[in-house]
């Protein structure tokens, strides 16, 4: 500013300089309204909030929080197969620093930071030392995770090793909390049947046997026609059922192969050398097997708290998503059949409540099965779930596949791209990040609606929470209790939404 | 990319697969189904539908659910699983209270071990279709006995277990002493009850004016009766005890004594399978009984061997063969006092002094005491 102006020279743009009193009299108190409104907004959050935290602080006896603290993370479950949690906990970790390593890099430091920084946080509160040091692990585990796959990012195994965790989690994490029951030598030998037969199919599909010697152009039906056959003759009447279900297995297996053989080749190598292992895994299933004696089953019945929550969440929105898209597809199909259906299914759920469909499945449902035949309770309310979310999931990719302009799907064409190239190459993925803001928004909503289930008697983290005030010593204790379960729904459904917001942002969703 | 996409989706299926068949796994392996199936339609056809297609469902019979029971290993027992003192889990995840332990006792008396118990918690509204499609084997859930419940449910009371009747509370300090002096009072009450029939129909039979106030839960209806919304609040007078402990001041109110409905509660049984009903009728009996003759979970084991008394020597099973008239062990009323007490124990454990309840016994005593507990003789 003390040199002066040479002729001809302009001015650079001044730059913005924002002081803290500035920006309070800017945001907060420039036309006098604002000022007034401040001061009314300020006054209103002391009146509120002071009683609030004054109760938090002073009154309020937490003390039924934290005696019962083991009820509403995992209900029932039962003490000595808590490892089974920590274990998955620590996997989770593992899951979440590797991929984050891999795909995310040191992007999103800071919420990675924050995320830390809360398992670190819970390390330092007086929880049991043994509680505190696992808390501290696990952020260590994810740590050195993120630390070891940042270093590997660029090889192509760590991508593979990250896309394995994601995607088996899921599946293990219902493995290991389930357990098992030990099988029978017949539903062993079944399984096993069954893994073969894949196998088989699949890499009979890949190798076309035909090409080398044409005497097997026929033979190779014979994988999955022996079974047929064995099904048809009588002395294999019990068996008829599987044999079906083999052979139809068998038959999609080699038919993905042979369409697909090229991609296919690594994950049949991975299988063929996983096959043996999965043979001793499957035979120490049996009812005196290393699994089973380390895992055994724990019934559904003992699921409770966070865990059952959590649980339902997931199963709800990991089935629902696919189901979901194919019955949009379904309705905007030109087959008449799969389109009536199609929107008749998500007419019919969309006009009933999830609470009476909740109901239907404890309570009609055992009306109508055969005698002895009981469906699991949760396993009943998971299919609830599941099959509401299905249809809101439906109507929510159906917006987002009329958004795509018909111009995409006949430049699709013009490319030589089929039906299905076009649908999930081109339209589905552009469809799907238009609407991914109302898809997070259906899952926060299917995490809070799975406290439903309290009503029908499932001991989720609502549920636990009523038998908890049930207990004499902590009768009248509701304004605690539903706090604390109201701030860790809050918690998590927050962090859902926070996680899409980024994820948006990332896609560029609403920059174009 | 598509074919990545075809891949992955395969891998997820299968993976779907087995985790199915791993859920799958507690119904009877293929063969078993299939002429489990053949076998219900005959059954089905045999049966003509008598009282609904629903019951003809459940396997029944003379014997079928005490066999199923065995051949399980466990009992499965449907109770409410939010009722203070009633049922409820504990701080440990174990299954406690009144009703809780009568399932245990049942499974005391069929295995030996009480804690052959899986519990099923239920809500009122499901809580008869449990039971007629067989997913529990005996309901124990403060089911109040009524005549249109005992003929038209495809269910059996079997007795009571604890006589409870709606009451009123009031604050000490407003001078109300009985019934009559509730006329124009406001009366907090939940709504969609018999509580507020009975309110309803009481007050009428009395020609009393009342305003009844009513809310969803008895939490929001203490909530307002503890914030002065209104005059008197009324349900089950255990509720009323229970409630009344952990009010501000417990001192400053008062339960009225009148009682104005009748609500017996016991277990609740299938139609159909008369053996059970007796095993868990004589269960309750046996309780009572041993109440009634001193006999304790301390000192069985004394009376036991020392006992002149034949009745008793029936009951422990020392003589009389009892347990195998049931279909159960002679020692079936031993274990169910060993390990889980006679009705004085459970109910002190439970409702008694030591408790936040502090509920006197009332009707819930031993006839000897003038009570209504009166069991059969055991020969």
């Amino acid at each position: 500013m003390e040199r002066p102006l040479a002729p001809g020279e302009t001015l650079p743009p001044p730059t913005e300089r924002i002081t803290i009193l500035g920006w309070i009299y800017r945001n907060l108190l420039s036309p006098w309204y604002n000022a007034v409104l401040t001061v009314l907004g300020l006054a209103l959050a002391y009146a509120l909030l002071t009683p609030i935290l004054r109760w938090a602080l002073t009154q309020a006896e937490w003390q039924v929080v934290v005696v019962n603290l083991r009820l509403f993370m995992v209900g029932q479950y039962p003490k000595e197969a808590l490892w089974r949690v920590w274990l998955l906990l620590y996997l989770l970790s593992l899951t979440a620093g590797w991929s984050w390593g891999v795909l995310l890099g040191k992007r999103y430091a800071t919420a990675g930071l924050v995320l830390l920084g809360a398992f670190i946080g819970l390390a330092v509160l007086p929880f049991a030392p043994a509680l505190r040091l696992r808390w501290f692990t696990l952020a260590l585990t994810a740590l050195g995770a993120w630390a070891l796959a940042y270093r590997w990012r660029e090889t192509g195994w760590a991508r593979k090793v990250a896309f394995a965790l994601l995607l088996l989690y899921f599946p293990i994490v219902i493995i290991v909390i389930r357990g098992f029951a030990g099988w029978d030598r017949a539903r062993q030998l079944w399984a096993a049947l069954y893994l073969t037969g894949v196998l088989a199919g699949l890499v009979v599909g890949m190798w076309r046997p035909e090409q080398r010697w044409p005497a097997a152009r026929w033979g190779q039906f014979g994988l999955f026609l022996v079974p047929l056959a064995l099904a048809v003759l009588p002395g294999f009447v019990a068996w008829r059922f599987p044999l079906v279900g083999l052979a139809a297995v068998t038959w999609a297996a080699w038919l993905t192969g042979r369409s697909n053989p090229t991609t296919l080749k690594g994950f049949a190598r991975v299988l063929v050398g996983l096959y043996l292992p999965l043979l001793f895994l499957l035979y120490q299933m049996g009812p005196s097997g290393i699994l089973t004696r380390a895992m055994p089953q724990v019934g559904t019945n003992l699921w409770g708290g966070l865990l059952l929550t959590f649980l339902l969440t997931i199963v709800g929105i990991v089935f629902s998503f696919p189901l979901g898209i194919l019955l949009a597809l379904g309705r905007r199909s030109v087959m008449p059949i799969i389109r009536v259906f199609s929107i008749l299914y998500i007419e019919f759920i969309r006009g009933v409540p999830l609470v009476t469909v909740l109901f239907m499945a404890q309570v009609m449902l055992p009306l109508f099965l055969p005698p002895g035949m009981t469906i699991d309770r949760v396993l009943r309310a998971m299919a609830g779930i599941v099959l509401f979310a299905a249809a809101y999931m439906a109507e929510n990719v159906r917006g987002g596949l009329q958004a795509i302009p018909k111009g995409q799907y006949e430049a699709a064409y013009a490319l030589g791209l089929n039906a299905f190239q076009t649908m999930t190459l081109i339209i589905l993925p552009q469809a799907l990040r238009n609407v991914i803001p109302v898809i997070v928004n259906q899952f926060i909503a299917l995490f809070k609606d799975t406290s439903l289930v309290a009503i029908v008697g499932l001991f989720d983290l609502l549920g636990i929470a009523s038998t908890v005030l049930a207990q004499p010593q902590f009768i009248g204790k509701q304004r605690e209790v539903y706090t604390f379960i109201g701030l860790i729904y809050w918690i998590f459904s927050y962090g859902m939404s926070y996680t899409s917001r980024q994820i948006e942002k990332a896609l560029g969703v609403g920059e174009r | 990319m598509l074919r990545k996409s075809v891949l992955w989706l395969l891998m997820t299926g299968l993976l779907a697969g087995l985790v199915l068949a791993a859920c799958q796994q507690t119904t009877p392996s293929g063969e078993g189904a299939v002429k489990e199936v053949v076998k219900t339609v005959v059954v089905t056809v045999q049966v003509p539908a008598e009282g609904g297609a629903a019951q003809a469902a459940v396997p029944q019979g003379y014997g079928a659910t005490l066999k199923a029971v065995k051949e399980r290993g466990y009992l499965i027992c449907g109770v409410n699983g939010q009722l203070p003192g009633f049922s409820y889990v504990d701080q440990e995840g174990k299954w406690s209270g009144f009703d809780v332990d009568f399932c245990r006792a049942l499974a005391a008396a069929i295995f030996g071990d009480p804690d052959k118990v899986q519990y099923r918690p239920l809500t009122a509204k499901e809580r008869f279709t449990a039971l007629q499609t067989g997913e529990i084997d005996v309901l124990i859930r403060n089911t109040t006995w009524t005549l249109t419940r005992d003929a038209e449910l495809g269910a059996n009371f079997v007795a009571t277990t604890f006589y409870d009747g709606q009451g009123f509370m009031v604050p000490k300090d407003s001078g109300i002493q009985s019934l009559k002096d509730l006329n124009g009072a406001r009366i907090c009450v939940a709504t969609g009850t018999t509580t507020e029939l009975n309110l309803a129909d009481v007050m009428a039979a009395e020609g009393l004016e009342y305003e009844p106030v009513v809310f969803e839960t008895a939490d929001q209806v203490f909530a307002a009766y503890e914030e002065g919304t209104c005059d008197a609040v009324t349900t089950d007078k255990s509720g009323l005890v229970s409630r009344k402990a952990v009010l501000k001041e417990p001192e400053a109110h008062i339960i009225l004594p009148e009682t104005i409905s009748k609500e017996p509660l016991g277990p609740v049984v299938r139609h159909g399978d008369d053996q059970w009903f007796d095993i868990v009728q004589w269960t309750v009996f046996a309780t009572f009984a041993a109440e009634e003759y001193g006999v304790t979970s301390q000192n069985v084991d004394q009376v036991k061997a020392e006992t002149k008394n034949p009745e008793v020597k029936r009951l422990l099973g020392v003589e009389g063969e009892m347990g195998q008239k049931l279909g159960l062990s002679d020692d079936w009323a031993y274990n169910i006092i060993k390990l889980v007490g006679n009705y004085a124990e459970i109910y002190e454990r439970n409702l008694g002094p030591g408790t936040p309840f502090n509920l006197p016994r009332g009707l819930n005593a031993s006839y000897i005491d003038g009570g209504l507990l009166y069991a059969p003789p055991f020969r």
